[in-house]
This record gives C-alpha cells, structure tokens and sequence, in this order.
C-alpha cells in the first residue's frame, strides 16, 4: 500500500464513500426483508443489514485511515512552527 | 417514581455532575484557550465521549424511538444508515485538515478556520451568522424536547417550566466555572451512563416482554408490515436517498462538533474517535429502534406524535418505578450533554468571532465575556422555550438541512486552492435562500424533482462554489501557500520523517 501514489489513493477513497453509498441505498435488497430468516431471533433483514453495515463502515474507516491519514503530524508542526521561530 | 430509590437516583446524578463539573472549573486556566479548547489538549476517550454524547439528542430515545413504532425495523436504516459510515469519515474529510489549520494557526472556529483560509472578513462574518442563526432554534428545539419529556415520565410531577429551569440551570453550573472542560468531563460521565443505562433498559423491556424472540415473533405475526421497508411510506425510496443529506453530513458542521475536534490533543485521538464511532451510533440507535417496534405490539394504538412517549410508556407499564427514575437519567443525561454543549459553542462563537474581532479584549476578559454570554443566551433561550414562538420552531425544522448546505463551502475550502471568497460568499447564500423558499412554500414543490429540499440546494451550493470561484480572480499566491503549502509541508515531512 505503502507504494500507491497519492491519486491513487484519493481514488480508492471516492470509491469505497461511493460504494458504502451504493450498499446504504441498495433499495434492490428490501425485497428479502420478509424472506430471510430473523437473525439470533430478533433481528429481520432490515435491522441485521444495518449491524454488518456498521461492522463494514469500521473496516472501510480503518482502510482509509491507513489509505490517506498520515500519521501524527503534530511533530511535523512542532518542527514548523519551531523553524519559523528561529527565521524569525 | 414517588419512591425514595428513585428520588436517590437522580439526586446522586445531579450531584455526580455537579463534582465532577466543579472539578473540571478548578483545572481550568482563565484564559481563552483553555476555557473554550480545554487548552487543545483533549485524549481519545474524552473526545469521543464530547462528539458522542453531543450528537446525541433527545431525539435519539424519543423521537426515534417513535419513528420506528410507526416505520418499522427499517427506521434504523432511514435514520442512521449512512450517518454510520459518513459521520465519522466527515470527521476525517473536514475535521482533520481544519485540526492541523488549528494547531498551526490557533483557529477554534468555523469562522476563525475559513475566514482565515481566505483572509475574509466576509466569509468569516457570513459562517459566524448562518451558524448561529441555525444552531439558536435547534438548541430551543432541543430544551423544548428535553422538557417535554423530562415532564411526561416524572408523570407531571415535575411541569414543564420546571424541567426547563433544571435541564438550563444544571447545566450552566458546571459550564460557566468549567467551560470545555466541564462540559466534556461531564459528557464522559453521562455519554458512560446514558450506554450503560439503555443496554440494561433494553434486556429489562425484552424480559419484560417474554424474551427478545418472543416480542420479535409476536411482531411477525400481528404486524408483519413492520419488517418490510417497503411496506412504509415514510421510507419511499426518494425520501430513503434525500434523508442521507439532512442529519450524516450535518453533524461536522454543528460548530459543537466542529469546536469540540479543534481540541484534540492529537491527530492520533481523532483516528481512534472516527474508528468508534459507526459501533456507537449504531448501538445507540439499535436500542430506541428495538424499543419502539417492540413498543408497536406492547402498547399499541398509538398514533401521530402520541408514538413519541413510547419509551416512557414502556418503562412503566412493563417495568418497576426505579426504571422510571434511571429512564429519567437517561433522558437527562442525553437532553444536557447536548444543550451543554450547543451553549457554550454558541458563547464561544460570540465571544471569540464578535466580541474579540470587533472590540480588542485580552484573553482573560475574553473568558469573562463567555460566562457572561453563556448565562444570557440560556436565560434567552429559556423564554424562548417557554413561549415557543412559531417562527423559532419553523427554522428549527430545517436547521440540520442549512448545516448540511455549509459543508460543500467547507470541503472546497479546504481542498481546492482556487476557491475564493466570492465563490464561499455566493455558495453561503444562495443556497440557504432557496433553502428558505423550498421550506416557507414560497417556489413549488415541483422545483425539488420530487426529493427534499436540501438536496437540490446540496448540488446548488457545489455548483456556485465552482462557477463563482472560476468566473472571479484566483485568491493570491501568499494566501494559499498559507494553508496549501502549509498543508504539503506537513504531509511530505510525514512521509519522509525528519530525524
């Protein structure tokens, strides 16, 4: 991962916000909402759908954090600020 | 609820928040930064408990919870489907790179942040008006809400004028003395005991009710309807795809949000609050969707806003008078971690964007200005409230769509370097009036194509951001190497660290 440039990296961001779009309004599903057994015997379809969902929405966040959220700039900041300091 | 255990209750949460409030007073610096940032220094558990506990409002529990007792299981999805994921990645999208502008530049606000990118007054005067124009009804709303209910299930022991007094009065106890910090510590107390309190609520009702599968299957045969999103009118799917522009992206723009990431301690604190937060949302909400379908077969009948109290009726025809007064907590905690919040955003706003830019005030007096601001906007907010004035309320209903509307000026602001300060000026104003227009009836409802008004004035704030920016001069080299070469600096040190 580590060698995909920056473009590409803000691709594959716009297409995992647009897919979990796409998986938020998949209207073609609603019909299984009365078909498929209820899940540990409380939650149908529509509300067990929502569950994986929100398990799903974690593991894209991750990749996207790992995708284009450099990690802890502040040091970077630090040594901004500290550069500017001295010039000054 | 007349009973000593429960009055026990709520007098030791009452005084729980008022040690732990004056505590968060007594570390707090008088001055600017500390009383408004809790001095930038923010852990990961104390901003996430902040953001959580202030996006969830009374509506969570009462409104919600009454949503789902008239759509069914598939409210969950209508109402916080798409905030599951999209939340917590706005806060990635705006509130990472507006976090860095922060700590290089001292920004703390949506005015301070964008007027600053743009060296604009303008832009700087126009977030500070539209945020305080939406967020005035919307913390109204969320009183009169928190009232209501804070009334209905102490049975009308406690009137509503009352239960106002108390919801405004504690908070400003630990908020004027503590600022950030009392409200955030707070927030962890009650954002820890309203999860806790509705995870045993939940098991209560459901044994109350036969078992979680006894009540699920019950549904299955009295009402079926309730497992089928397509049975539900208010779920059509063109309400279904508008609804993901009004409450998700709008939740970053609440400048108590917004506020609330600029004090983070780290960019680290704010990956792990954004990996929490789709498990959260989805917990909280899970519990008022299962107790007002379960509702829908327990206490049936009811009908328009009477399905609102189906929580508290639940408490007390299936549960013992103890869970009225924890309920009550519930309730409690969620209503004032949200006006607590919402109060000292709108004092910090004033205070820092008006006050502080218009009249030169040192920082300690700036603190002073806050409390001060802080205690009269809550007695105005009180009597307003109390009068519940029809134009307030009809603002309030469209408060989430005029946040929502903000977010593509803050998106391009923070991302493409040739936004200028026509473009954010126009995409500010023009959008929120035909805004206003679709919502007063004043344009006809064919111009919105059939979807709610925020999403046509969605695309129309992206469209004047482009257009307008594009037919108007570049902003000048200096201004953007400010904030995008600032931003290139920062990234390329990270990906080649500096011994």
């Amino acid at each position: 991962m580590k060698r995909l440039s920056s473009k590409t990296r803000s691709i594959l961001v716009a297409v995992l916000v647009l897919g979990m779009f796409l998986l938020h309004n998949s209207f073609w599903l609603w019909k299984w909402d009365n078909r498929l057994p209820i899940l540990f015997g409380f939650m149908p379809f529509s509300f067990a759908y929502y569950a994986a969902y929100a398990l799903l929405a974690t593991a894209v966040l991750a990749l996207i954090v790992a995708l284009v959220w450099p990690d802890p700039p502040e040091q970077a900041i630090i040594l901004i600020n500290a550069e500017e300091g001295k010039e000054q | 609820m007349n009973n000593t255990l429960g009055l026990g209750i709520l007098a030791a949460y009452f005084a729980a928040l008022l040690v732990i409030g004056g505590y968060g007073a007594k570390v707090t610096r008088k001055t600017r930064e500390d009383y408004f940032l809790a001095g930038r220094g923010l852990g990961s558990i104390a901003v996430f408990a902040a953001l959580f506990a202030s996006n969830i409002t009374a509506f969570t529990i009462i409104g919600h919870a009454g949503f789902a007792y008239q759509a069914g299981y598939g409210a969950y999805g209508y109402v916080i489907g798409w905030s599951i994921f999209i939340t917590p990645f706005t806060y990635y999208l705006v509130g990472y790179r507006a976090w860095l502008l922060g700590k290089r530049y001292g920004y703390a606000t949506q005015p301070q942040v964008f007027g600053g990118i743009l060296h604009s007054k303008s832009v700087a005067a126009l977030f500070l008006v539209l945020l305080l124009y939406y967020t005035l009804p919307y913390l109204v709303v969320s009183i009169i809400g928190g009232s209501l209910a804070f009334s209905t299930i102490s049975g009308g022991v406690v009137s509503y004028k009352i239960a106002a007094l108390v919801l405004i009065g504690v908070s400003l106890l630990y908020t004027v003395p503590g600022g950030m910090r009392g409200t955030v510590w707070t927030d962890i107390f009650q954002g820890f005991l309203f999860s806790v309190v509705a995870l045993l609520l939940i098991f209560a009702v459901g044994s109350a009710l036969g078992g979680f599968s006894a009540i699920t299957a019950r549904i299955v045969q009295e009402n079926p309807a309730l497992l089928q999103r397509a049975a539900a009118p208010q779920l059509a799917p063109i309400n279904w795809f508008s609804f993901a522009f009004i409450n998700s992206i709008a939740v970053v723009v609440f400048p108590q949000m917004f506020i609330r990431i600029m004090a983070a301690r780290s960019s680290v604190n704010l990956k792990r609050v954004t990996l929490f937060y789709p498990l959260a949302l989805a917990f909280i909400f899970g519990i008022s969707t299962l107790l007002g379908v379960w509702g829908s077969v327990a206490v049936p009948g009811l009908v328009g806003k009477e399905a609102d109290n189906i929580v508290p009726l639940l408490i007390s025809r299936y549960l013992s008078p103890v869970w009225m007064a924890l309920g009550l907590v519930v309730i409690l905690a969620i209503v004032k971690s949200s006006i607590d919040s919402q109060l000292l955003s709108v004092a910090h706003l004033v205070t820092d964007d008006f006050f502080s830019r218009y009249f030169r005030i040192t920082s300690e007096r700036a603190v002073l200005w806050g409390r001060v601001i802080l205690v009269l906007f809550s007695a105005a907010a009180y009597y307003i409230a109390l009068i519940r004035p029809a134009a307030i309320l009809s603002i309030a209903a469209f408060a989430f769509s005029g946040f929502s509307i903000m977010l593509p000026v803050m998106i391009g602001t923070l991302y493409w370097p040739r936004a200028n300060k026509y473009g954010v000026c126009a995409a500010l104003v023009f959008p929120a009036v035909m805004l206003h227009l679709w919502y007063l009836n004043v344009l006809p409802a064919w111009t919105t194509f059939g979807l709610m008004p925020v999403v046509p004035a969605f695309g129309l704030a992206v469209v004047t951001l482009i257009v307008v920016s594009c037919l108007t001069p570049a902003p000048p080299a200096s201004q953007r190497e400010k904030t995008f070469g600032f931003f290139d600096t920062v990234f390329k040190r990270v990906r080649k660290p500096v011994s």
